[in-house]
């Protein structure tokens, strides 16, 4: 009996997300969080992990939810981070 | 006053006196500008991101100052050539930073090798409470321990 595989055009896919992303927009997570802006720093290695991909690279904003002031302030912690040897600048896969 | 804070990485074959004397060479800097030392943290070992002059592993020290404002953009300017050139073999990188007139004092920072290492097999078979596996019996004569 032959499989009947269901063809999901992209053009589908893309329009589910685009209506995700309208029904259910992310949030800044620092945004009137006073706390967490403060301690928003370069040694504070556990929190700017969570904006770094597998292969160290910085995560956009679409992804994390953070708004555009505090993209900016959490790439410049990282690439300080980056500078002092604290996050890799690059790792290897495997 | 403004509230600086200086990073600095060194390698790990740093004895106390090498730290002691850049703490002395530190505050003699500051206050030859006039301004206060606030604190000199060791941080300890700690396993680097990359290879940092063919170092896989390096100390970490956090020097927190004071400065007054007109003195502060020649203040950094020695404590780079300071670093650079005097302090050449021992420490690899550092960084300065401007702290924020209301920033806590308290900050975090990643965990130590030291903090890792010590820790034992015991401790941590108790804390995650793998009864069977302990190697000797508690005195309270746990019935599931054999």
């Amino acid at each position: 009996m032959s499989r009947n595989k269901l063809k999901i055009s992209s053009r589908l896919l893309k329009k589910k997300v685009r209506k995700q992303a309208f029904l259910n927009p992310k949030h800044c997570r620092f945004c009137n969080n006073v706390e967490l802006e403060q301690s928003l720093d370069y040694k504070n290695v556990n929190l700017l992990r969570n904006f770094i991909t597998e292969r160290s690279k910085i995560l956009p904003s679409r992804v994390s939810g953070n708004c555009s002031f505090h993209q900016r302030a959490i790439a410049t912690e990282i690439k300080t981070a980056r500078a002092i040897a604290l996050i890799p600048f690059c790792t290897l896969q495997g | 006053m403004l509230r600086y804070e200086t990073l600095l990485l060194g390698k790990t074959e740093m004895t106390e006196d090498d730290i002691a004397m850049l703490e002395r060479s530190f505050d003699k800097i500051i206050s030859a500008a006039q301004g206060k030392l606030s604190s000199f943290d060791k941080w300890g070992k700690y396993r680097l991101a990359f290879q940092v002059n063919k170092n896989t592993n390096g100390v970490y020290m956090l020097v927190r100052y004071e400065i007054p404002v007109n003195s502060a953009s020649n203040l950094i300017k020695e404590l780079d050539e300071f670093l650079k050139i005097k302090c050449d073999e021992l420490i690899l990188r550092h960084v300065n930073k401007r702290l924020a007139k209301n920033a806590p004092a308290t900050y975090m920072k990643p965990e130590s090798l030291d903090a890792i290492r010590t820790s034992s097999v015991d401790a941590f078979i108790k804390d995650n409470k793998i009864d069977n596996l302990l190697s000797s019996v508690d005195a309270a004569g746990d019935e599931s321990v054999n």
